[in-house]
């Protein structure tokens, strides 16, 4: 008897922890989808801090393709921003994009763990199939610590079989 | 007593008894590893040596056993030999050996296996037999050349130390010389085309071709073959002008001393670290047997044809001498036993110890022979009857020193415990895992449950070192219920990283996973299965899913000693047999 419920504890413990450990707050983006080609408002969303320790730094790596980056300012953060060149030429609206922002970076501020926000930036997303899924890597510093949201899940994987996924958009076809 | 001292320089400079070398450059590791299971063909094979190595020919077999054609030549970067293969290979097993020189002019032979969308079948290799054969005959073919080399040689120091000119005794030796030195003559050609052989892996049949004595003659062999030759003929001069005064001595020794030189030119003893030790014992040992080897048949013509005065006069000389002469090759021989053996437990878990232990048990019967002979008949040969026994003694002692020389010819074809010692011996698992492009080798040793050392060397699509921010491994047991362990690896150097302790609490096949930040916003993920303790690999490994586009391959699962053949584990006999299961049976670099 003792045995049997001793049993259904645990079976109830390891089920309640399952959905738990996938769930908790990533820093992600608010919209999962887009469509291909459009101007998408991209929020990253953070959720907590490094264990206790706030977040003092969000750093944002645009992928290839993505372009005409404008990121949002905030206040009581540093916005600065890295350009850097396209590995070819992007079309936007008749005009030929050869370079452009590849990094955005939010320093400076203080974001306990206990608090919640939010940090923004526009972009255009490439004229790709649908289905495809762009990855926004993003690095989290905090006063003590790091989290870095830069893993790429492997073909056949999803964001939840890794700790820190990349949070990431998927495109859908044009309207 | 100057000439004693002219034996006793000569011995100074002397040799040792166990010829094949160890090649200096030692096989580190091979992509793709000996007996790895590939899912696609590689488009080229990489042998990392541990020093800067020259190609000298790389055939590679295909599944038929045909030579297959390569698109180009075999390069050579540092101690790294790169292969390139002929695209579409077809599936099954392949066989690539390989000829390289290092640095200091050794040839290293040896060669690996990888299968093709299959685990390579040993079985398939044609000609391992042929090649112990081959093996065996070189052995043979060294105890000749050693036993030959020592009896002219030594032979001659008789003529030169014990009897002196004028003795009626030379006359009687001296055809008898003669035929020696005709035959030690034959044996080092012999032996220079059967080190060849061994060198090439070739069948004995391969004699009757050119290309193994080339390579016999190329190799440290040969050049110790032409001191050898050479000294020989220094001692034939010195038989021919043996009446006419100094001279005669002067070449009779300087023959055993070049004789004794030869020993050093090769073999594993003389290449032993440190060689400034190593060589000059290699020289006393070899010059001080051919003095008492070479004596032997001399000692037994004189008790059989001089008179009882004259036998006592001469056996009692040689005593005298034979007493440093033991003394230095004892000496010699314990300083090298030393150097080779490296350590105690070697002398009867390699096979190399035991060869050594068998003539140790020879060394010391001869011992006890030599101090019977020397305490209880020498003194009293003056008494009747005390030479024939004297005389069945020293036949006795011929026997012996047969013996000797059989295991030391076998030591010399046995890759010595130290070579074991600088290579990896240690059980390790090893894999290499690539991914974009990018190369992780994974090494475990000792891969058994309970505290492991873990190695990573990453490299680039270029095959240079990847310097990268931070590698953690996570090694998780699902079939046990064991959650991924985490730990961060150190760097230990440009490329490597490594941790020591990391627990593996239970045997198993564990699922290994490196992520390694490879810069702020890039991580490389590598995925692999490590067979902990005797557990066979789930073979074959499906392909993660992105974890290795392109080439994937695991060495196969490794009976606890030894694993990545080329750079450990044949050192010993123990190990060879340990691994003798399927799968498992990887040449070395090999020995000469």
């Amino acid at each position: 008897m003792i045995r049997e419920t001793r049993g259904a504890i645990l079976a109830a413990a390891v089920l309640a922890c399952l959905p738990a450990a996938s769930a908790l707050a990533h820093t992600t983006l608010e919209a999962k989808q887009a469509p291909a080609g459009s101007t998408y408002k991209a929020v990253l969303r953070v959720g907590h801090g490094c264990g206790d320790s706030p977040t003092t730094a969000l750093r944002v790596q645009i992928p290839e393709g993505v372009v005409a980056v404008k990121p949002m300012p905030k206040p009581g953060w540093t916005l600065t921003t890295k350009e850097g060149q396209y590995a070819q030429a992007y079309d936007y609206y008749g005009e030929k994009l050869t370079k452009g922002v590849t990094e955005i970076a939010w320093t400076g501020g203080s974001l306990p763990d206990a608090h919640y926000d939010e940090f923004v930036f526009r972009a255009k997303l490439p004229d790709q199939p649908v289905g495809t899924v762009i990855h926004f890597p993003v690095v989290q510093e905090c006063e003590k610590g790091v989290h870095r949201w830069i893993e790429i899940p492997e073909p056949g994987k999803s964001p939840d079989d890794y700790k820190e996924p990349a949070p990431s958009v998927t495109l859908t076809a044009k309207p | 007593m100057r000439r004693r001292i002219v034996g006793l320089l000569a011995v100074l400079l002397l040799l040792a008894g166990t010829p094949v070398a160890w090649a200096h450059a030692v096989l580190v590791e091979s992509v793709p590893a000996d007996g790895a299971r590939l899912d696609h063909p590689p488009a080229e094979i990489r042998l990392r040596f541990n020093e800067p190595v020259q190609p000298v020919s790389v055939r590679v077999l295909g599944p038929g056993g045909q030579a297959l054609p390569l698109p180009g030549p075999t390069k050579a970067e540092n101690g790294t030999v790169i292969v390139p293969l002929p695209p579409e290979l077809t599936a099954g097993t392949h066989v690539v050996s390989y000829r390289v020189s290092s640095g200091d002019g050794h040839p290293v032979a040896g060669s690996l296996l990888f299968g093709i969308g299959a685990p390579p079948d040993r079985s398939a290799v044609h000609g391992e037999q042929a090649r112990e054969a081959t093996v065996l005959a070189a052995a043979l073919g060294r105890a000749l050349h050693y036993g030959s080399l020592l009896i002219a040689a030594g032979g001659g120091l008789f003529l030169a130390l014990v009897l002196g000119r004028w003795s009626p005794v030379n006359g009687r030796l001296k055809p008898g010389l003669c035929l020696t030195i005709g035959v030690a003559a034959m044996a080092v050609v012999l032996n220079v085309g059967l080190a060849g052989a061994v060198l090439e892996g070739a069948p004995l049949g391969a004699l009757a071709g050119a290309s193994v004595w080339k390579t016999g003659v190329t190799s440290t062999s040969g050049f110790s073959g032409v001191v050898a030759l050479l000294s020989l003929i220094v001692v034939a001069l010195g038989l021919a002008l043996e009446g006419r005064g100094r001279t005669g001595t002067v070449l009779l020794v300087g023959g055993a001393v070049g004789a004794s030189l030869a020993l050093t030119a090769t073999g594993h003893a003389a290449t032993a670290e440190p060689r400034w030790l190593s060589v000059p014992l290699v020289a006393v040992h070899g010059f001080a047997a051919a003095f008492w080897v070479g004596s032997l048949w001399p000692l037994a013509v004189v008790l059989r044809t001089e008179t009882a005065k004259e036998t006592a006069r001469i056996v009692r000389r040689f005593s005298g001498i034979a007493i440093g002469a033991v003394a230095a090759l004892l000496l010699a021989g314990t300083g090298l036993s030393v150097l080779q053996l490296a350590e105690p437990r070697a002398v009867v878990d390699s096979a190399y110890g035991q060869i050594w232990l068998g003539k140790m048990v020879c060394v010391a019967v001869l011992l006890g022979l030599a101090c019977f002979n020397r305490l209880r008949l020498t003194p009293g040969l003056d008494s009747a009857g005390t030479a024939g026994r004297l005389r069945g003694s020293v036949f006795t002692e011929m026997v012996v020193a047969g013996l000797i020389l059989l295991f030391t010819a076998a030591m010399g074809t046995t890759p010595p415990p130290r070579a074991r010692a600088v290579s990896d011996v240690e059980a390790s698992y090893t894999a290499a895992i690539v991914s974009k492009g990018r190369q992780a080798v994974v090494t475990i040793t000792p891969a058994r449950s309970g505290p492991n050392r873990i190695e990573v060397h990453l490299t680039q699509v270029d095959g240079s070192p990847l310097s990268v921010k931070e590698v953690t491994i996570q090694a998780a047991l699902p079939s046990a219920g064991i959650e991924p362990l985490e730990r961060a690896l150190g760097s230990a150097g440009p490329g490597l990283y490594a941790a020591d302790g990391v627990e593996l609490p239970a045997a198993g096949a564990w699922a290994v996973r490196l992520d390694v930040l490879v810069s702020d916003f890039e991580k490389a993920l590598f995925r692999t299965e490590v067979p902990v303790g005797d557990v066979p690999l789930s073979l074959p490994l499906p392909l993660p899913p992105g974890a290795g586009e392109g080439i994937r391959w695991a060495a196969p699962p490794h009976p606890r000693r030894g694993r990545r053949c080329g750079r450990a584990g044949r050192g010993s006999g123990r190990v060879r047999r340990r691994d003798a299961g399927p799968g498992r049976r990887c040449r070395l670099p090999e020995r000469r």
